[in-house]
């Protein structure tokens, strides 16, 4: 039976279409920043109304290491402190001043939505210069941006985002550079690659692993000398953050290493955490890989880091891309191998389910390598081509079930992993019970800034190991400083209880209350006459 | 003429071959078959597991009593996959399988064997894949012979051998998503699209998720009608009306599909699996299951937080890494552990990937590998409960196997590959015709080990039960275990099953040599 078709059809003329599509290429940049602008703030109005955004521990000390500076009994630079890296906090001091931008976390998330909007056209001008097509590079957007815990990390105040933004930043420039040979770009990648070393220890292995790019560049193409010029160019800029860190260091803390072998280091708390039995990674190269592999995979999803691996052999086995710019993008493993070299010599801690028992901490540092995969799998569906209709359609389909079971695994570590602390009690009895009184609350930063942030407080109500010459008295005699303290009694990781205790004037107080995370102890009323309310010594610090 | 001869003596092999592990066994008194009459649900028997049962409870319910509802008895022995909703009990199950079924229940109720003949239907869907697996080979590409062979293999060198002789929706499946494949490759008429709606609608009725596994061919199929010409300074779209031939075929179906939902759980939308499974006539045993289920669960940490804060799905991206080990890789249900010979299917369908005549075709075949994989990586129970080899992987698996007509067509003058190839073929030969002649019955490894009794959760369990002298094979317990042992008639089948691989594999080698 021959049945007739009938067909549909209209026709349009094809100039405006012709001008339609050039405008859209022409202002694809444009429109992909606004959608990831819109994407970035309604993420973070959802994690901030539904409280989710400030649920990692350390992102509340982030924001009160920013406030700090801004605010509290000795403010100034000198509260940047000495273990975490500076930027992120002299980036929020900026706004952090102000109490909603403080206690919303949105001083600390502002610099994670900017990184995140900067990564996504990172990505999409990477795959332009590895000529990849539209589709591709707005694939390779897609693969970062569509990922829930890119869009939780950058809702909040954790340093992650910044540190992508920056090293994504530092390894486009060096793209440029491999493939243009101009120093301009060497110069600014160095510059990029400077501001990550100044956020996370990650950025220092990428400087290093890039310098040794530049130089193997410089000397293949221009022999020795001129990569002895090169490497000290790109040294002197990449290298200076490092150099004011230690600089910083030596300054403050009277140690160059302090951040490195101080008492609140990493190297200290991964010691203990040796000592424990349970750094299982440290030494056991396979249990390091096994750790990292899963961090990946349950950071990235399955079907995106797959496509990523594949991305990146058929990107660096393609002899039409030059050697040099190939040699470039293996830049954007750099996460993978400091991370597993971190596991392995015991100088990182990461614990993931089915390794390390049934918890989570620190799990989100497997989200460093999305950003290489989003790029890895952009080019491979420039050169699966045929394919590249069933990649997306797959993309899209397992991206629709980690919506749909909210599968974030960043957010169990903040929520219900090591990486959260649950202060609400302590914190709550703190706001309601001394918002009103005179008196200044002592408390470890190191231990508490959990429950300094959450109490809703001004920083300038307690007096903590930032605060010099208050903190060495309250310390000393307590009686006469703190009308309150906070710390965990008996613990001698607690600096507060450490040094209290060799007071004696724990006698003067009543434990009003106990909880999970800390103790808190009430100056008894007949001392409180004798207490000193106000600030008194005058700041001469920086 | 030759080649069709050829073919129908080829059918004629496949019968008598499928037929030596037709499950059954004599009755205790030795008069029948116990299996017709009774609900014998021991391992080994065509009853051993609730997912076969449990449709089966369904046909019978509709031939003898003309209801999709089942009483006590019917209810008792579908369970623990039995619903429970509004005081009445039905299978958990969509009803596509139940229904195409009945007919032959009845048939076989008149001629005395409701069960052979029901369970029958499942068997020559099984033979028609193999056909139809050549027809998609011969479309990549693949000589006529290595065709053949490509169905061939499907049928007695994975694990769709075992689920030819369950009443479950594997290899119904497989044929409505290849006579889809077949459909979509064919230039668009209305008639055609009718036809494709149609098999998509009964996909859906077969299995939920075979809309996910034919989802590629309907958006290929879809897009075919578009079309875009440049004519001078104009563009010109074109939509082939035609394309309403899918929604003519499709809806009927799925306006079934709503009637038995609105019958059942009194919601055109609601499935009977979205109520759960009723305990009303679990046994002890599946208590102890189940008991030991919930273990799994709690071993996977699939995390309490993340499970109260997610919409009740049974799909989790969380669990793609233990999903894609234990249906890759792993000893309990891993593609390349119990059917190795699907890499060189594999390696076909790259193979008429890389070519421009077969890539389209090529392309909708490796979406529906890719999709099946995807689905049931992140499903709750990837091992399909207790199983043999990656069940929810037959679709994949039959889409692979086209493959290996292609690649042995390519490597034919190859002899290193094709001594792997007859490696792996006789290694996937060997373990699942283990499977079809005992049980398919595996609990997956955390299972087997909480179990009173632990047993094996590899085929390894397969292997003691040839060894202790157990068969599932009817023709065996009726006929040959006068004459031999349980290995010895296992070593017959593989025997003939290697005959006729070697001599398919044979013609295509005389066939190329006489070109």
């Amino acid at each position: 039976m021959n049945i007739p078709t009938f067909k549909l059809s209209f026709s349009l003329p094809s100039a405006p279409l012709r001008k339609a599509q050039t405008f859209l290429e022409r202002h694809a940049l444009l429109i992909i920043t606004l959608v990831l602008v819109a994407i970035s703030i309604r993420y973070w109005i959802y994690f901030y109304q539904n409280g989710l955004g400030l649920a990692y521990n350390d992102a509340r000390s982030h924001l009160d290491i920013g406030r700090r500076v801004v605010e509290g009994l000795k403010p100034g630079l000198a509260q940047l402190g000495s273990v975490w890296l500076p930027l992120p906090h002299i980036l929020m001091a900026f706004t952090i001043w102000n109490d909603f931008m403080w206690h919303s976390g949105l001083a600390g998330a502002l610099e994670s939505m900017i990184s995140f909007v900067v990564t996504g056209i990172l990505i999409y001008k990477i795959l332009e210069k590895l000529k990849v097509g539209m589709l591709g590079r707005v694939f390779g957007v897609a693969v970062f941006v569509l990922n829930l815990n890119i869009l939780y990390l950058q809702s909040t105040a954790m340093t992650e985002l910044l540190l992508i933004a920056t090293t994504t930043a530092g390894v486009f420039e060096l793209i440029n550079y491999h493939e243009k040979e101009d120093i301009l770009s060497l110069i600014k990648s160095a510059f990029w690659i400077m501001l990550s070393t100044l956020v996370r220890y990650d950025g220092w292995f990428l400087f290093l692993y890039t310098a040794l790019l530049v130089v193997i560049r410089a000397w293949s193409r221009k022999g020795y000398k001129m990569s002895e010029g090169v490497f000290i160019l790109f040294c002197t800029l990449g290298g200076f953050g490092i150099f004011l860190w230690f600089l910083w260091n030596a300054a403050i803390f009277k140690d160059p290493l302090y951040f490195a072998f101080g008492p609140y280091s990493a190297h200290a708390q991964q010691d203990q955490l040796a000592e424990a039995g349970v750094l299982l990674t440290k030494h056991n190269l396979w249990i390091s890989l096994q750790t990292y592999w899963y961090a990946m995979v349950f950071n990235s999803g399955m079907f995106p880091l797959t496509a990523g691996m594949i991305g990146a052999v058929v990107l660096w086995l393609d002899k039409k891309i030059p050697l040099r710019v190939r040699v470039a993008t293996t830049a954007l493993t750099a996460p993978l191998i400091f991370n597993i070299l971190a596991l392995y010599l015991g100088h990182s801690v990461l614990f993931v389910q089915n390794i390390n028992g049934n918890t989570w901490f620190n799990v989100r540092y497997g989200i460093m390598m999305i950003p290489s995969f989003a790029v890895f799998a952009g080019y491979l569906l420039k050169r699966l081509k045929p394919l590249q209709w069933t990649i997306i359609g797959i993309f899209i389909f397992v991206t629709v079930f980690q919506f749909v079971s909210k599968d974030a695994v960043t957010i169990d570590d903040g929520r219900v992993g090591s990486s959260q602390k649950n202060v609400t009690e302590v914190s709550t009895w703190l706001h309601n019970n001394t918002a009103d009184k005179n008196g200044f609350i002592l408390i470890s930063a190191a231990s508490h800034d959990a429950i300094i942030f959450s109490s809703g407080l001004p920083m300038k109500k307690f007096i903590h190991e930032g605060t010099g010459t208050y903190w060495l008295s309250a310390t000393s005699d307590p009686d006469r400083w703190a009308r309150w303290i906070v710390m965990r009694t008996n613990d001698l990781n607690d600096q507060t209880f450490k040094l209290v205790k060799k007071s004696e004037a724990i006698d003067k107080y009543n434990l009003v209350d106990s909880y999970p995370f800390a103790d808190i102890y009430e100056l008894k009323p007949e001392y409180v006459p004798q207490l000193q309310t106000k600030p008194l010594f005058i700041d001469k610090s920086l | 003429m030759i080649k069709r001869i050829f073919c129908l003596i080829f059918f004629v092999s496949l019968v008598l071959l499928l037929g030596l592990a037709v499950k059954g066994d004599k009755s205790a008194t030795g008069t029948g078959i116990a299996y017709q009459t009774g609900h014998n649900t021991q391992v080994s028997g065509p009853y051993e597991a609730s997912n076969s049962t449990s449709r089966y409870a369904l046909t019978e319910a509709l031939v003898d009593n003309h209801t999709i509802f089942l009483n006590d008895e019917l209810a008792a022995f579908a369970s623990p996959d039995l619903v429970q909703f509004n005081g009445k009990y039905f299978t958990i199950f969509t009803p596509g399988v139940s229904v195409i079924a009945a007919p032959f229940y009845a048939l076989g109720k008149v001629v005395g064997f409701p069960q052979l003949f029901a369970y029958f239907t499942i068997n020559l869907f099984a033979i028609f894949n193999v056909f139809l697996i050549a027809r998609v080979a011969y479309r990549l590409g693949a000589s006529f012979y290595t065709s053949l062979l490509s169905g061939f293999l499907f049928l007695f060198a994975t694990n769709a051998l075992p689920y030819s002789m369950t009443f479950t929706q594997h290899h119904m499946s497989v044929t409505f998503i290849l006579l889809m494949v077949l459909n979509s490759i064919e230039k668009r008429s209305f008639l055609r699209n009718i036809m494709f709606g149609v098999l998509f609608g009964v996909g859906i009725l077969l299995d939920i998720p075979n809309i996910f596994l034919a989802f590629p061919l309907v958006i290929y199929v879809t897009w075919k009608h578009f079309e875009l010409h440049h004519i001078g300074e104009k563009i010109k779209f074109s939509l082939s009306l035609s394309v309403i031939g899918l929604a003519i075929g499709l809806l009927p179906m799925v306006a079934l599909f709503g009637y038995y939902n609105y019958l059942t759980t009194h919601s055109f939308t609601m499935l009977g699996q979205t109520i759960g499974r009723a305990d009303a006539f679990q046994s002890d045993l599946a208590k102890q299951i189940d008991a030991a289920e919930q273990r799994r669960e709690e071993q996977q940490n699939v995390d309490k937080n993340q499970k109260e804060s997610s919409v009740a799905s049974p799909f989790s991206t969380r669990r793609q890494l233990l999903g894609l080990y234990l249906l890759l890789i792993s000893d309990e249900r891993g593609w390349f552990y119990y059917s190795p010979v699907v890499i060189i299917g594999l390696i076909g369908l790259w193979l008429a990937f890389r070519q421009k005549e077969t890539q389209p075709l090529a392309v909708n075949l490796i979406a529906i590998i890719l999709v099946d994989l995807m689905t049931y990586s992140m499903f709750s129970d990837p091992w399909g409960g207790w199983a043999f080899g990656p069940r929810y992987l037959i679709p994949a698996t039959a889409v692979a196997c086209a493959g290996i007509g292609k690649a042995v067509t390519h490597f034919r003058r190859d002899f290193l590959v094709l001594a792997a190839f007859i490696i792996l073929a006789a290694y996937s030969v060997y373990v699942n015709g283990l499977g079809v002649m005992t049980t398919n019955s595996i609990p997956p490894k955390v299972e087997a080990e909480s179990l009173n009794k632990p047993i094996p959760f590899t085929y390894t369990y397969n292997i003691g039960l040839v060894e202790q002298g157990t068969s599932s094979s009817l023709i065996y317990h009726l006929f040959a275990a006068k004459y031999m042992n349980v290995q010895e008639y296992l070593n017959f089948f593989y025997g003939v099953t290697g005959v006729i691989a070697l001599g398919l594999l044979a013609l295509i080698i005389y066939e190329h040599t006489n070109v």
